[in-house]
């Protein structure tokens, strides 16, 4: 910056005219470098004040949580933990959003039905349906029922909530459109209302990913025998800070990789808003 | 408002009563607000009339009329479909072999003067873009009636004029009949063959004009033609008088 200052007026008057200057830092690029300085002094101020500032019986530190991630992958003791987490996850996810896309699309089409079930869907959305996991323990078992019913719950409310207001907020003037071209219910469905509510039902997915994910990991908390959550509650269970941060770190990292793949499928759906 | 077909008879929206005959290019010409796309949803049968008839071949109209191809004011093109699919579109719904479809929107597509956004979606089009898209999709399968709400209006002069004589000579060339909304004098008096003049709410027809100039009109010369001129000035009495007529209820109010 201060040396194109010092340049001759026609350059700086070139260097207005281009679309990006070449001097100037690219903003994604600062806005990365930020969020590494936040991390850094987050993580370095964690660091040095364990052991100083705070006993590590309660804290942990950075150091001791990243040797434990390193030993559960070196020794693969975590493997079958994550991938039954996984597991309960991906069914109960892909139960819970098929059951919550059909049901949100044929309620969003019949205004009136819809209207009858309101105030007890919203009652059933507002519930905590963490709170019912040691029910569903009792009904289904400590096994993987308990955790597929828990996390299809969760994710069927969020992915139905939205695919019903999207079906229902279908701007009636495309509806119409096509009915004027000769288009009959099915087509309507086929060409309109699916592809106008999809929005939604991915908006509805990408909420739903994270918190599926803290479903199948709170399930195996209350009550499991594998599972990153049996893990956690396992550490937890024995004063072991490190274990259950370790544990807490883990599930974090694969509910942001998973919202990740989440996105691309969002941006690849709905690419016709860009342009 | 009465809207005839070949063998046809009544329709009705209060104190609006017209006929549209077969092949004729009819330009509705009012304020904004008074209407007239109101008109059109229901000769499209989108709307029914509170009261009154409506016929379209003699046939009261009863749901989508499907004979018409019908252009919003408002862009009704999917979001979700790029140029070319969008002027598909009402093609495929009418079950058109893949090869007639892809020489059909390639053709209009050129009309348009779209080419080169075949598979460009409407967020990356301008609104004058999208509209041409819209105009495309309604005449791509070639329906007997047009409605066509103020379909030139967000286009420059000079799109809008090639925009004029490309549905002129098409409109000629099919025989179709269409229905045409604007505000704007001229515009209504080049294209059509009736000019019926519309007040502001209630709707009500003030004037029904035949206009009478020689088809095919040429649009670049029309303007400055002593007939045009003529006719122009009996439009322009009709409106101002209800310019005045409006502003004294405003004043009243």
């Amino acid at each position: 910056m201060s040396d194109t200052e010092t340049l001759p007026r026609s350059t700086v008057a070139n260097s207005l005219a281009s679309p990006q200057p070449r001097r100037k830092l690219n903003p994604t690029i600062k806005i990365v470098l930020g969020q590494i300085a936040v991390v850094g002094l987050w993580l370095g101020s964690w660091e040095w004040m364990s052991g100083r500032l705070i006993d590590p019986f309660f804290s942990s530190s950075p150091s001791a949580i990243g040797q434990q991630l390193v030993e559960w992958f070196r020794t693969g003791s975590i493997w079958p933990h994550l991938l039954i987490t996984l597991q309960e996850f991906s069914v109960g996810l892909l139960v819970g959003s098929v059951v919550g896309v059909l049901v949100g699309f044929t309620l969003g089409r019949l205004p009136t039905t819809a209207a009858v079930l309101n105030p007890f869907v919203t009652v059933v959305y507002s519930m905590p349906k963490l709170a019912l996991a040691p029910l569903f323990v009792l009904w289904f078992g400590i096994g993987f029922g308990s955790k597929i019913v828990l996390v299809a719950l969760i994710s069927f409310f969020l992915v139905f909530y939205n695919t019903f207001t999207g079906a229902r907020d279908v701007d009636p003037l495309y509806i119409n459109s096509l009915r004027i071209m000769g288009a009959n219910r099915l087509t309507i469905y086929r060409r309109v209302v699916i592809p106008s509510a999809a929005v939604w039902v991915m908006t509805g997915l990408r909420i739903a990913v994270p918190q599926a994910v803290i479903g199948a990991v709170v399930g195996e908390l209350i009550s499991s025998n594998q599972g990153v959550g049996y893990i956690i509650a396992n550490a937890g269970a024995f004063f072991n800070t490190t274990g259950v941060l370790a544990g807490v770190a883990l599930v974090a990292c694969v509910s942001v990789l998973l919202s990740q793949l989440i996105i691309v499928l969002e941006r690849w759906a709905t690419r016709w808003k860009q342009g | 408002m009465t809207y005839h077909g070949r063998r046809g008879t009544v329709s009705a929206l209060s104190h609006v009563d017209f006929t549209l005959w077969q092949g004729e290019f009819v330009a509705l010409l009012g304020p904004s607000g008074c209407g007239k796309s109101t008109l059109l949803n229901m000769v499209s049968g989108l709307i029914a009339p509170t009261s009154g008839r409506l016929a379209y071949r003699g046939k009261a109209i009863n749901g989508p009329n499907t004979n018409i191809g019908y252009m919003t004011q408002r862009d009704s093109i999917l979001p979700w479909r790029t140029t070319a699919q969008n002027i598909e579109l009402p093609l495929q719904i009418r079950h058109l072999p893949a090869r007639e479809r892809r020489e059909k929107v390639a053709t209009y597509i050129e009309m348009v003067g779209l080419k080169g956004f075949e598979n460009t979606y409407p967020s990356g089009l301008s609104g004058g873009m999208r509209k041409r898209v819209g105009l495309a999709q309604a005449l791509v399968y070639e329906p007997e009636t047009l409605l066509l709400d103020e379909p030139f209006g967000a286009l420059d002069a000079i799109l809008r004029l090639r925009m004029q004589a490309e549905l002129l000579a098409l409109m000629e060339k099919l025989g179709a009949t269409v229905l045409f909304v604007t505000h704007d004098m001229d515009e209504a008096i080049t294209l059509a063959d009736r000019v019926v003049v519309m007040s502001a709410r209630p709707a009500r027809i003030i004037d029904e004009i035949e206009v009478g100039l020689p088809r095919p009109r040429n649009l670049e010369q029309l303007q400055f033609t002593a007939e045009y001129q003529e006719v122009r000035r009996r439009v322009w009495d009709n409106l101002g008088r209800e310019i005045h007529s409006s502003e004294k209820e405003m004043a009243n109010q």
